[in-house]
């Protein structure tokens, strides 16, 4: 067997953790990883310390690895172990163990560490550096009252924002004239700050720092003008400096970071160097994604293929900085001579977007609160675009989804049905398609999750021009839409799908449509419809989900995700009784018993004697709840009993999609109410309430309707806001698309304007809706329908 | 040679619904449509979904599984490229459902997945 190379990784951090993946991919059983990290924890995103921090995401969401991960991929993980000596000679390193490990190649991914300026006072308690997950968790465990953060650029407004979201009042100094001077430009900057001002956050600029005061511990900050600032804790965020400690003191060369070439190569045989450690060209670099690209140039080099190379950060930018999302690329002022800019600036909505001309090409780009032209942009100022080209994006008079990417033919597009871009524009060319919806019948692509769908019309564009339009048809045959369908049932008083059909020919021909032929009908006659079993789904004939084997999934209401002894006993006894192959914990606080036979199932639910949980169709699901007050030494608001009540609220109403719901009890947010459909979180003095989140096929960080002082007022703007959703909504269309769609304005100076009554008549027009429910279980005892329940019939 | 078999009572399967039954064994979807009673073998072409629970339009059962659809008149997939579902000839005769069980002996591979499934 030939010898494995061995290879040695100083740094478990983002470039660090990328190296170990794309070695153990591309080297295959060729190579022997041996992995330095110096953090306790196993490798994890960096990037997203400040989804961690604002408890957005947990541990497990910044991927923190386990031991047993690297174990299972053969990986040598020294953890908690630093480098502290290296030999170049004989090709060894020793770390704080003490144990001297051998390579053939070395590279240092050890990162960078904050830039801490000598500010007076700056040891003193309470004074923080916002870098590993460690300081996360002391901020955090601080819990200061009152906090500045020195510096406005990238990190110092997620730091800033991660403690506002825990309660802290912030101050975010910062030193120049507006934030983020290295990617915005003074409007944009400026429009930055007051979005920012918005998320309670207070931001000064032109504030240099004098000293930190206090006693031993932090009290506050003086500004060179003399101004004193109060404070209990201090977050020092003014810039990073690449870490070189191993390297210093041997024969590598190190300037301001370690010096590489354009292939990662020190001047050392066998050691690379990636990451912020770097210097290349005199050039540092604090983004990840130069970092990844280092990586892939320097996997290349030691695995022999040297055909990559890295030629210096084109200094692209695109992030989300306290939710608010940015990019920025090139030349972001269009200072020098000869520059002209394109400019369409909102203040209102706090949308920015800006391109740098040079003699005629595309320069420089920002983009600030809409970010939807951002690959376009960047790519424009990547290739030195002509101006016209993207001016219409600019101005916003054309829209970013019509215009096209560049994607090799070769570019997977859809990874469910694995069809790529050559074999859509085929398929396109072949059959002389202008519809995208032919276009994914015919190629599958977008047929599954559907998530690459924009980017298929893209293509369509892109290959015939001119894409016929298409709406967002309920019908398709008919060329229907929701709204379509709710005048002519509103106007013609129509009553049942039947009727609906009888007069527009929905729902005739082909049966897609008739689930969403149903709840229209339904909900614009308040529960007061002609019901027809046929029009509705399987799993809405028998109130339960079917399952890939033709059995049946029975999801009891628990409400608040609360029961007790004597419902456990009764799900363990139906689960025996009836057989079923599972009994599972959902992601809603629920029991599923799974495999359920349908004749079965009237059995099961007088068993249980608990009612539907309507975990099977498009409805009101359930509220997911933490312990609040009741019982957590955290807890703000009984979150518990809201959502409970809640539940009762809106249990049993069907929606245009499914709705699920969580409340907290404080901004720890362990129900996860900012990924749900609608959620409500206790914070100091009343409730937050977020809509149109989601944590599923996608993910969506809810947007925050209103703030209020009493779970009354609380519960009232949830069921303003699902009433609205109810009348509103598309079928299939979820809250998160929702929200987007319609604005999160429009929907506000809807649901939140108390004077003009509409949200009375929304709550009352609910309540009527709901008078006219029941627990559909007990179908079990007065069928709909013949044999509704019957596995066969017959003889 | 014909072998015409009772299956079931028109009453038993509900307008524009279908139901199961069993013949020599073997699983079948009966739909009641607005042109007349149909009959296919109960397991979707696509990945064995029971049709018998499927929404009906026309002369179209979309499998409640994935929303493969099936032509009821010819067995014909319309929405993806599979092969026929089995169709058997059905009259109703006095109230009662006939459906030719002949054609089972044709089609047993197709019919019998389903049924060693959940036996």
């Amino acid at each position: 067997m030939a010898k494995k190379m061995r290879i040695t990784v100083v740094g478990n951090g983002n470039a660090g953790a990328a190296l170990v993946d794309s070695l153990l991919t591309k080297g295959e059983d060729g190579i022997a990883v041996t992995l330095y990290g110096d953090e306790e924890i196993g490798a994890y995103d960096r990037i997203r310390l400040s989804e961690y921090m604002a408890g957005e995401i947990g541990l497990e969401g910044i991927g923190t690895r386990s031991n047993e991960w690297y174990a299972e991929n053969g990986v040598n993980f020294r953890r908690g172990v630093r480098v502290e000596e290296i030999d170049t000679t004989s090709r060894q390193t020793k770390g704080t163990d003490g144990v001297w490990v051998a390579y053939d190649k070395l590279i240092f991914a050890i990162g960078s560490s904050s830039s801490v300026p000598p500010i007076e006072g700056r040891d003193k308690e309470g004074v923080f550096v916002f870098r590993t997950v460690r300081d996360v968790e002391e901020m955090l465990e601080a819990s200061p009252e009152k906090a500045v953060v020195i510096g406005g650029g990238l990190l110092g407004l997620e730091a800033a924002y991660g403690l506002s979201t825990h309660g802290s009042e912030v101050t975010v100094l910062h030193l120049m004239e507006h934030l983020m001077e290295r990617q915005l430009d003074r409007t944009s900057g400026k429009m930055l700050a007051r979005e920012v001002e918005k998320l309670g956050i207070k931001v000064r600029t032109k504030a240099s720092t004098e000293e930190i005061f206090g006693n031993g511990k932090v009290e506050g900050v003086r500004l060179e003008t003399g101004e004193e600032l109060p404070a209990d804790m201090v977050v020092i965020c003014t810039g990073i400096r690449p870490n070189t400690h191993p390297a210093t003191h041997t024969r590598i060369a190190v300037n301001r970071g370690i010096v590489v070439n354009e292939r990662m190569e020190t001047n050392i045989e066998g050691v690379y160097a990636v990451g912020e450690c770097t210097e290349f060209d005199g050039q540092l670099i604090g983004l990840v994604a130069p970092a990844l690209e280092q990586v892939r140039v320097v996997v290349d080099t030691i695995l022999g293929d040297k055909e990559k190379v890295y030629r210096g950060s084109d200094a692209t930018t695109k992030l989300k900085v306290a939710g608010i999302g940015l990019v920025s690329a090139g030349d972001a002022y269009g200072d020098d001579e000869g520059c002209d800019e394109i400019v369409s600036s909102n203040p209102v909505s706090g949308v920015y977007r800006k391109a740098v001309i040079k003699n005629g090409k595309v320069v420089g780009a920002v983009l600030l609160g809409d970010v939807s032209a951002g690959a376009q942009m960047t790519n424009a100022v990547k290739g030195a675009m002509p101006a016209e080209e993207i001016a219409g994006l600019v101005t916003g008079s054309v829209d970013a989804s019509s215009v096209p990417l560049e994607l090799p033919d070769d570019a997977q597009v859809c990874d469910c049905n694995g069809v790529s871009k050559g074999g859509i524009v085929a398929t396109i060319e072949d059959l002389k398609l202008k519809k995208v919806s032919d276009v994914v019948a015919k190629t599958r692509a977008g047929s599954s999750c559907g998530s690459c769908k924009p980017l298929v019309a893209e293509i369509l564009g892109q290959t015939v021009g001119e894409v016929e339009e298409e709406k967002n048809y309920v019908c398709k045959c008919m060329n229907l839409m929701a709204d379509d369908v709710r005048n002519l049932v509103k106007e013609r008083k129509l009553k049942s799908v039947s009727e609906v059909g009888e007069a527009c020919g929905a729902g005739k021909v082909c049966p897609d449509c008739k689930p969403a032929l149903t709840y229209l009908v339904s909900s614009m006659n308040l529960g007061r419809h002609k019901e027809e079993r046929h029009a509705r789904h399987i799993n809405d004939r028998v109130h339960a989900n079917i399952q890939n084997d033709g059995t049946f999934s029975i999801v009891p209401r628990t409400p608040g995700g609360v029961t007790n002894p004597g419902e456990l006993r009764r799900i363990a006894d139906v689960a025996e009784k009836y057989n079923a192959r599972m009994v599972k914990i959902t992601g809603a606080q629920r029991l599923d018993i799974l495999g359920v036979k349908k004749e079965d199932l009237p059995k099961a639910w007088a068993d249980l004697g608990m009612p539907s949980g309507f975990a099977y169709t498009k409805a009101f699901r359930q509220v997911k709840t933490c312990v609040g007050t009741e019982f957590c030494r955290f807890g703000v608001g009984d979150s518990t009993k809201l959502g409970i009540e809640m539940e009762k609220e809106v249990e049993n109403l069907y929606t245009p999609a499914k709705v699920k719901m969580a409340a907290s009890g404080c901004p720890r947010n362990c129900a996860e109410s900012s990924v749900k459909d609608i959620g409500v979180i206790a914070v100091e003095g009343g409730w937050q309430i977020y809509v149109g989140g989601a944590a599923g096929m996608d993910v969506r960080k809810g947007d925050v309707i209103a703030t209020v002082e009493t779970a009354e007022e609380a519960k009232d703007v949830m069921i303003s806001f699902m009433q609205y959703y109810r009348e509103n909504g598309n079928p299939k269309e979820r809250t998160y698309d929702f929200v987007p769609r319609v604005g999160l304005e429009e929907i506000r100076s809807v649901i939140l304007d108390e004077e003009s009554g509409e949200p009375e008549r929304l709550r009352e027009r609910l309540r009527k809706e709901k008078a006219t429910t029941r627990d559909p279980w007990l179908e079990r005892s007065e069928n709909k329908t013949k044999n509704q329940f019957a596995g066969e019939v017959g003889r | 040679m014909s072998a015409w078999t009772e299956v079931c009572r028109a009453e038993d399967i509900p307008f524009l619904e279908g139901r199961r039954v069993s013949v020599d064994g073997f699983h079948v979807a009966v739909f009641h449509t607005e042109e007349g009673f149909f009959a296919v073998g109960d397991v979707c072409p696509h990945m064995g979904g029971p049709l018998s629970d499927g929404d009906v339009a026309a002369t179209t059962v979309s499998c409640p599984l994935h929303a493969r659809k099936i032509e009821l008149k010819t067995g014909e997939v319309t929405n993806d490229d599979l092969s026929r579902a089995p169709i058997f000839p059905v009259e109703v005769e006095n109230g009662s459902v006939l459906l030719d069980a002949s054609f089972i002996e044709a089609f047993v591979p197709a019919c019998r997945v389903r049924d060693e499934e959940v036996a």
